[in-house]
């Protein structure tokens, strides 16, 4: 069977745009919902230039690069940290599933096995830097769609990435429009977590291992956990319709079109309500680490879908976002450990650190968020840069939905670093974070605190931005 | 005068009430019970009186210890005051006042205000509106009762438990001694306000039913669930219909009424926001870094929920979050007290809940143990819960092996007490003695064990053995033939090379080995010839009702397991009901029943021409 790949409408205008305004080579990724059946392409997303970033900064329409490229100068590393980068943006329900390259017929038939590696190098930077939960794919057939510059003529084919010796199959590339009746899942998460430590840490760069690692826990018990969906189990093999369906169970004349786009609330049920690796019943400890807050997570499906997909996409948003925040926030600890004019310092980890922010954008003509990361000292024109560069996306700044998570004030931060678990608990933290119309409900705990111990980074640090590589 | 008071109790009371009677009358002084009553919210039930225990002095505080061994399944409707003569005003004034010593009635987690004297020196040896008077604290007046005593079967048969399993794990630090109980306090008391946020929420096991809470109160969700009984009807459509039928085809029906049904629940923690208000900030994931001066203790407990939550089938659905949450914040209670108990002689433990059924009580009582702690380090703990709960004390009733275990729930390789539901004997004015509480049958060929025609008596063995196990005397295995060869080699009964034989061994040698392995001693009883055994039912019966140990009979070739007598005094008449270790078949209890593997038999069952030795273990004094 050939595999359909449907990819939605406007995105013909941004090949024809390829075809017009350049004859030099293009390679970009695909970003889209997989399926056993289908996949769903909502996204073309070039790969920024490799060699020369001030250019990147450019605008850069119509105008064509100083240096003609060819496929064979594509570092396809390049392309995969691209792929990487571009995957943390992605809600849940959408990845990475593959690559196109517009260019001359001739440079398309010469560069087939350029192509191949920098599909396989994709797949391999995803396993490496576990982007994907390869045993949650439901496929692992990725798509290269070549686009013929000067015939615009689409060629599409398919590899099993699992398999480095796999062949290529035809797929039949199809324009249809369908993006505007996915339904979108939505779900808050409390996170709450402490995890103790029998030894001080040398640096920050242990200790941001030390959180990386504890996070797992965290993760794990997302995968375990079950998720009510509009406030109710649901057996996973029925339909979202049947949510549509009750609504409406007034009028029965409703179309049974499934096009009706749904918005979906999600949240997850725990065996507990603490979470934390599993310790010694008693034991002598040099510290603890409290991990607490809220995280946005957003997902989307196609109308067909059942409850069971709502489940797997709200986790998959959740995981990776997790996995983002805290890839960040250990990147942030490593870079103050290595800073050359502090080393000597003999750098301890800050006493309260926020992970960044996760803003919203709209992916243009669908109604589908991306979402990046944002450390609180970043300008939103960084965050703007940033969707360009990588999702090439143009956005101002008003049109970044800052509001769905909270950056800690100063005031927060400062009772949160006082809260001291000892004698008292994590709940004093926990209410702390208890979500509410400002950083005043916080005072009754301050009292009762105990001090922290020697804060030595301040919170003003420079925070860099997320850079490749 | 005001209207006579109702007081209405049940029939299983009674017997509570002869335990208060028979102490008052031994220590010449009075004896005080507290009278609880079911907290099931249904409102017939409020006024009655379903189970009363102990309390050791006329005050207020041992009163709460009753409460947390009943972990919120009942609550307290009075004290009963057990008096050898009726009490005047000024004498019922002094005994209240004097229950106040330790906290006023006000400042109580329940309201105690209804006072009943019995007068045991009436002549009407059982409560009644002759011996009873009822002072009632707000009324300030003593008034007489009518008595109304109600079916406890009746009542049991409509109630279900919601079990609620899991397992919590409460965190926290402590950098000595003295601050221990502060920090453990502050972390349940965390836990606390955690389980009574909408936060808590009940599944029913296996299904999409959960019961939980939001700003409104209680909630139901994915079903249509009215009543109890409805969410039980759930809780069977999962378990597989077949299943329950068949199950309940096997025993009687009036048996299966007065089985403990359960169903059960998972606990789960919802981690959404509290509500849906826009306007809520939701602060990024913030880490908090910390170290200690000195070296802290961290304490990690995990502690496994055991909570049963006694429910009418007919109360409605939504209750019943609220019923479970009760019961998770007393079983948290009963831990900390426990944890806090043990932590200076035993330091940090874990604590485990425990289930028991006890004869004096129509409710089921928890007790929370520590792990690790031996049963005799906690015999003076167990001694006071046979007090409070009226039981004697000869006997273990608390030891962690007599803890209860669900119908539904018991995975027993061997079938327990194969002669419930056998028909009656037959003997006519017969007093039937029979073994008491719990045995296994052991029978050839068991454990890929073939022991045909020469293993009978080891497996009757087996079966005295599964007795001290059963009611919580011992925890050591039953012992395999090898082992039970190698005892008798140990001391110098049989040679060395008896083990791994197929040599028969007699009473005498089980008795032994009771005594080595279990410390139980036997008394032998020689009968001359089978025929003879129809003059020992005075002797049996007796045996039955004092010790109630299963007896191992061996004459011949054979051996036998006696599990009771029926005996008529006035005619002679006896039957014996007998155990049979030679059967080699499936462990079905039908063809036990019927082909006569348990059954009633004459005295012609035993050979008359050979002499027989009982072996009638002695059941131990201990607690």
């Amino acid at each position: 069977m050939v595999k359909s790949i449907l990819a939605e409408e406007f995105l013909q205008d941004y090949i024809s745009s390829l075809c017009d305004a350049s004859r030099q080579c293009t390679v970009g990724l695909i970003a889209g919902h997989k399926s056993s059946q289908k996949d769903y392409a909502v996204a073309l997303l070039p790969t920024p230039s490799e060699d020369d970033d001030e250019e990147e900064e450019e605008p850069s329409e119509g105008r064509p690069k100083k240096q003609k490229k060819c496929m064979n100068t594509v570092n396809e590393q390049w392309v995969a940290e691209h792929a990487r980068q571009v995957m943390r943006m992605l809600p849940g329900g959408l990845s990475v599933m593959g690559i196109y390259v517009a260019a001359s017929e001739e440079e398309l038939a010469s560069s087939q096995s350029k192509q191949r590696q920098i599909l396989f190098a994709i797949f391999k930077m995803f396993q490496k830097k576990q982007v994907m939960d390869v045993k949650n794919e439901d496929s692992l057939d990725w798509s290269i769609l070549q686009i013929s510059t000067k015939t615009k003529k689409l060629t599409c084919k398919t590899f099993n990435v699992a398999d480095s010796k796999s062949i290529a199959k035809p797929a039949e590339w199809k324009f249809q429009s369908f993006v505007n009746s996915w339904s979108c899942v939505s779900c808050q998460l409390q996170v709450n977590l402490r995890i103790p430590f029998k030894e001080c840490f040398r640096d920050c760069s242990h200790y941001s291992k030390f959180v990386v690692n504890g996070v797992e826990n965290l993760l794990n018990a997302v995968r375990e956990s079950m998720v009510l969906i509009n406030g109710q189990l649901r057996d996973e093999k029925n339909a979202i319709e049947t949510l549509l369906g009750k609504k409406k169970s007034g009028k029965k004349s409703a179309p049974s079109s499934a096009s009706q786009s749904l918005d979906i609330n999600a949240e997850l049920l725990m065996e507990s309500a603490v979470l934390g690796p599993s310790q010694q019943l008693e034991s002598t400890i040099a510290g603890d680490t409290n991990i607490v807050g809220w995280i946005q997570a957003k997902g989307y499906i196609s109308p067909r879908s059942t409850f069971g997909d709502v489940e797997k996409v709200i986790k998959e948003d959740i995981q990776r976002s997790l996995q983002v925040r805290f890839d960040l926030l250990a990147e942030e600890l490593r870079q103050s450990s290595g800073d050359e004019e502090v080393k000597e310092l003999d750098i301890e980890p800050p006493s309260i650190i926020a992970t960044p922010q996760r803003v919203f954008v709209k992916l243009p003509n669908t109604p589908i968020l991306v979402s990046d990361y944002v450390f609180q000292d970043e300008e939103p024109k960084d965050v703007s840069a940033h969707f360009l560069e990588l999702l090439n996306i143009s956005v101002i700044e008003e049109e970044v939905d800052f509001s769905c998570e909270q950056m800690p004030d100063e005031s927060l931060l400062q009772q949160i670093e006082t809260a001291s678990s000892h004698s008292s608990d994590v709940a004093s933290l926990d209410e702390l974070l208890k979500p509410g119309g400002g950083g005043g409900n916080a005072m009754k705990y301050a009292g009762a605190a105990i001090a922290g111990v020697g804060a030595v980074l301040a919170l003003g640090m420079s925070y860099l931005a997320i850079s490749q590589e | 005068m005001a209207a006579p008071m109702e007081i209405s109790f049940l029939d299983s009371c009674l017997k509570n009430f002869v335990s208060l009677k028979e102490d008052c009358l031994k220590t010449g002084q009075i004896q005080f019970g507290v009278l609880l009553s079911s907290t099931d919210g249904k409102e017939d039930n409020e006024s009655v009186i379903v189970d009363i225990a102990a309390i050791s002095s006329g005050t207020v505080n041992p009163i709460d210890d009753v409460l947390l061994d009943f972990q919120g399944a009942v609550t307290v409707n009075g004290v009963l005051c057990t008096c050898l003569t009726q009490v005047t005003m000024e004498e019922a004034k002094d005994i209240i006042a004097q229950f106040q010593k330790d906290r006023k009635l006000q400042d109580l987690d329940y309201k105690l205000e209804d006072f009943v004297f019995w007068d045991i020196s009436s002549e009407d040896s059982t409560p009644s509106k002759a011996n009873l008077i009822h002072f009632n604290t707000s009324a300030n007046s003593l008034q007489p009762c009518d008595v109304t005593v109600k079916d406890a079967e009746d009542y049991l048969s409509t109630l279900i438990y919601l079990r609620l399993r899991g397992s919590i794990r409460v965190n926290f630090t402590y950098s000595s001694s003295d601050d221990f109980h502060e920090a453990c306090e502050n972390a349940f008391g965390a836990w606390r306000e955690r389980l009574q946020s909408h936060q808590v929420t009940f599944r029913l096991d296996g299904t999409n039913l959960l019961f939980g809470f939001n700003e409104r109160g209680p909630t139901i969700s994915g079903s249509s669930a009215k009543t109890v009984a409805d969410v039980m009807k759930h809780a069977q459509e999962d378990e597989g219909e077949g299943d329950v039928l068949s199950r309940k085809k096997k025993s009687g029906s009036k048996k299966d009424k007065l089985k403990e049904k359960v169903i059960d629940f998972n606990l789960l923690f919802k981690t959404g926001p509290p509500s849906k208000d826009e306007n809520l900030k939701f602060i990024v994931p913030t880490v908090q870094y910390e170290t200690f001066d000195q070296k802290v203790k961290s304490v990690s407990l995990n502690l496994p929920l055991a909570i049963h939550v006694p429910l009418s089938t007919d109360r409605r659905a939504v209750t019943i979050s609220g019923h479970l949450q009760r019961g998770l914040l007393n079983q948290l209670r009963a831990m900390e007290v426990c944890i806090k108990n043990h932590y200076e002689t035993h330091g940090v433990r874990n604590v485990t809940p425990y289930l028991f059924k006890i004869p004096s009580h129509c409710h089921l009582v928890t007790v929370v143990y520590p792990d690790g702690v031996s049963e005799d380090e906690l015999e003076s703990f167990r001694k006071e819960l046979h007090v409070r709960h009226m039981l004697a004390t000869d006997r273990p009733y608390f030891r962690r092996l007599n803890a209860f275990v669900f119908p539904q729930d018991r995975r027993d390789v061997y079938l327990t007490n194969t002669h419930e539901g056998l028909p009656p004997s037959g003997v006519e004015d017969g007093e039937v003695s029979i073994v008491q509480g719990t045995y296994s049958y052991h029978h050839y060929m068991q454990d890929q064990m073939n022991d045909n025609h020469w293993g009978c008596a080891y497996r009757s063995l087996q079966t005295l053995c599964s007795w001290f196990r059963h009611q919580g005397y011992t925890d050591v295995p039953i012992p395999t033939h090898k082992e039970i060869q190698q005892i008798l080699v140990d001391v110098n009964d049989k040679p060395a090379n008896f083990v791994g034989t197929k040599q028969w061994i007699g009473s005498i040698e089980v008795s032994t080995v009771l005594n080595q392995l279990l410390d139980v001693t036997s008394k032998i009883m020689f009968v001359s010839t089978g025929a003879d055994l129809v003059s020992k039912g005075r002797e049996l019966a007796h045996h039955f009702k004092t010790q109630g140990t299963p007896v191992m009979s061996g004459g011949g070739a054979m051996a036998h397991t006696i599990l009771g007598v029926d005996f008529s005094s006035k005619t002679g008449e006896l039957k014996f009901l007998v155990l049979d270790p030679h059967y080699t078949g499936e462990e079905d209890l039908k063809v036990i029943q019927d082909k006569g593997w348990c059954a009633w038999q004459g005295p012609d069952f035993w050979d008359q021409t050979v002499f027989y030795n009982l072996c009638l273990p002695q059941r131990p004094t201990l607690i």
